[in-house]
């Protein structure tokens, strides 16, 4: 008796605090998954502008099985990727794409064109130093819109159609986002994303 | 029933989790990178502790000794579990800045501890405005910490830039050295007035 | 030299003060101090920064110890060696403001609130150092911080960078002649840890002067260059990559007039010897494999946290005593 009655009343409240559980899950059930939804969408639409997305793909491609050339890029993996519609004829793809930066996991979304351009970068989650690495989440990820792949990170002022200025002492972050953004670009060209070509 | 203003005051200064106790040190140093973030921390803990302040008061009579400690692991979870759903669904801002903070409610050692020291021994009524006290008290303490290193890492006051560009923002402050050093001028400033209202 | 005078025990040998010490440490800082200042492209904004960082660490010290109703110590001339290391730590571009934040940080935080002058347990300069260099990283390094001594230009203008920043992008060989302008200050650097020549002759005055021990600098010198050898940016048994090492950086600095801050560095010659090495291997793991192109600020700070546990293992044995079972 004296190991039961505890028991059954550890049961009881745990009965009580598993159906409150319950309830409050089914409640907020639907508005989590929109909140998710809408996170995503919302990263595709900024790095494709204009676009419709057809149904996310999830994948695992890793920069290591890419030929990439002389760049490594085996820290960079492709999650998920989206094909990008402009009035109904296929434009592009949005990318979810992955690398070490300095602090940990950059998880990005990248955009690209039928034609290999990119059309915009966006970091969705990252912890890199705050008021260094973290600026790659300020305007200067725009720089990438409009730049053929591969990029490569200049600290002395940027030139021609494949360079971006590197943040000012973060040039590990500059250079782990970039990574991403020319992991995206091979899996593309070389026909891993989809149908591509 | 205890005068209830006497247990709000307790908890807002004499008895101050963070200044006083320094208990619940972890979130404190944290999630205090910036003003906003320290009053959301500091009010999902308020809702948390002054949530399960009341059931475990109530429960406090059918509860033997024995499962005392599970009893209120329970309870603490599932509202910090309720707490943490109800961010993701309405606040999903705060709940990534909060991150892994919001589950880590459940071990702060503040919310157990009010449990034993408080609410198993106390009125439910009491027992609520404990929660709320030593809640807010958390809050301010937070908060104070939040808008010292936001301004002077940030240039900004809960998210509003408040000084010109030109004006040098010292990193320091945002990293996780910022907080300590912080913490520690709070503290010298908390217990001179104290010392000094002691004397008086 | 004074006079040796030969008499009976007890022999009280040193007239030392803590005043006098601090004399000799600035009488030996200064000569780099200057160069530094004079050699630079930017003269005139490291003279200020050198006299702001100066003046506002004696005022904090002052200031506090008003503050806290203590007896002010400011004459003790402790105070301004620090705030002279502090300035020699800076790039010549730093605003106004920033040898005073990091005057703050020293004195104050570093110094004052462990309770003052000999109860600092970290060097105080480096520990301003460290604060300005977590806070303000753009501003205390990047290639557009520093420039090159001005009496002979070999660097290209526009990007200033300092030769380890250099040697950590693209580690290439090593000629004399960057072996030269390290010794003499000719390179890219902070206020005062660019001439080393000049570091180690007060370095020497300061060791004839029996001020420091010879200990730390030269395991700390020592252990840097073996292990140089050793591990090398072009591989191992690169002399002259091994010595360039040496001159270029803070190492200097660092090795005569930081790691042997009284407060902060061990009592016992073992301990000395320890903390030289330590500081030595951290130097040289930072500046190989770290995030930073310069370690010495950094492992000397490291190797001050761990000053009293070395001498607590090193601590000679009372004559008599018989070992605790």
């Amino acid at each position: 008796m004296k190991i039961i009655k505890p028991g059954i009343i550890l049961l009881i409240i745990c009965a009580v605090a598993a159906a409150l559980l319950g309830f409050v899950n089914s409640v907020t059930l639907e508005p989590i998954a929109e909140q998710t939804a809408k996170k995503t969408a919302e990263a595709m639409e900024a790095v494709f502008e204009g676009a419709e997305f057809g149904d996310s793909v999830e994948t695992e491609i890793s920069g290591a099985d890419l030929d990439t050339g002389d760049e490594d890029l085996s820290d960079a993996t492709i999650t998920a990727y989206a094909e990008a519609e402009i009035d109904g004829s296929s434009a592009g793809y949005a990318v979810s794409v992955e690398t070490n930066g300095y602090g940990g996991t950059l998880s990005m979304m990248v955009g690209i064109d039928n034609d290999g351009v990119i059309t915009g970068v966006s970091v969705i989650d990252m912890s890199e130093t705050a008021g260094l690495g973290a600026n790659c989440q300020t305007e200067w990820i725009d720089q990438y819109q409009g730049k053929v792949a591969p990029i490569t990170v200049s600290k002395t002022g940027a030139q021609g159609d494949s360079q971006i200025d590197a943040i000012t002492s973060a040039t590990i972050t500059s250079k782990a986002v970039t990574r991403g953004v020319n992991a995206v670009y091979y899996a593309f060209s070389q026909g891993q994303l989809g149908g591509a070509n | 029933m205890q005068n209830p203003v006497k247990i709000l005051k307790n908890g807002l200064l004499n008895e101050n989790p963070t200044f006083v106790q320094v208990i619940g040190m972890c979130p404190t140093l944290a999630v205090t990178t910036g003003a906003v973030n320290a009053v959301g921390m500091g009010l999902s803990v308020t809702a948390v502790l002054t949530c399960s302040n009341l059931f475990i008061s109530l429960i406090r009579k059918f509860v033997p000794d024995e499962i005392r400690i599970p009893s209120f692991i329970v309870v603490i979870a599932t509202f910090v579990t309720i707490v943490q759903l109800v961010l993701k669904a309405f606040i999903p801002t705060l709940d990534s800045a909060l991150g892994l903070f919001i589950p880590l409610i459940v071990v702060n050692c503040l919310i157990l501890a009010r449990a034993e020291a408080f609410a198993s021994k106390n009125d439910p009524i009491s027992s609520v405005f404990d929660g709320i006290g030593m809640g807010l008290g958390f809050t301010v303490a937070l908060t104070c910490i939040g808008i010292v290193r936001e301004f002077l890492g940030t240039g900004a006051v809960f998210g509003i830039t408040v000084l010109p560009e030109a004006f040098p923002k010292t990193i320091t402050m945002i990293l996780p050295p910022g907080a300590f050093f912080t913490l520690a001028f709070l503290m010298i400033a908390v217990n001179k007035i104290r010392s000094s209202r002691a004397k008086a | 030299m004074e006079k040796l005078v030969v008499s009976s025990t007890p022999h009280v040998r040193s007239n030392d003060s803590v005043q006098r010490i601090m004399l000799d440490v600035i009488i030996a800082l200064a000569p780099a101090a200057i160069a530094g200042i004079i050699l630079n492209n930017n003269s005139i904004n490291a003279a200020l920064t050198v006299a702001i960082s100066i003046v506002a660490c004696v005022i904090f010290e002052a200031g506090f110890q008003k503050l806290t109703k203590q007896t002010c110590t400011i004459s003790d001339l402790s105070a301004v060696v620090t705030g002279l290391l502090l300035a020699m730590n800076l790039p010549e571009t730093s605003p106004w403001w920033m040898p005073i934040v990091g005057a703050f940080f020293s004195i104050i935080v570093a110094k004052q609130l462990f309770g003052g002058l000999g109860q600092n347990f970290i060097n105080p300069a480096l520990a301003g150092r460290a604060f300005l260099l977590a806070a303000y990283p753009t501003k205390m390094t990047g290639s557009a911080a520093f420039g090159p001594a001005k009496f002979e230009s070999v660097v290209d203008a526009a990007t200033y960078a300092t030769p380890l920043t250099a040697l950590k992008e693209s580690a290439g060989a090593v000629t004399s002649s960057d072996i030269i302008n390290g010794f003499l200050g000719n390179v890219g650097g902070t206020i005062g840890e660019t001439c080393a020549v000049l570091l180690i002759l007060g370095g020497i005055y300061l060791i004839v002067r029996k001020v420091i021990s010879w200990r730390i600098p030269v395991t700390y010198i020592a252990t840097v260059f073996i292990l140089m050898l050793i591990f090398g940016r072009n591989g191992a048994g690169d002399f002259m990559g091994a010595i360039n090492e040496l001159f270029v950086g803070g190492l200097m600095l660092g090795a005569f007039f930081m790691a042997t801050d009284y407060a902060s560095s061990p009592v016992t010659p073992i301990g000395q010897l320890i903390m030289g090495v330590g500081c030595g291997v951290l130097t040289v793991i930072i500046r190989l494999w770290g995030g930073y192109p310069e370690g010495v600020s950094y492992s000397i700070l490291l190797m001050n946290l761990c000053v009293p546990l070395i001498d607590r293992f090193t601590e000679p044995k009372i004559f008599g005593e018989v070992k605790k079972k």
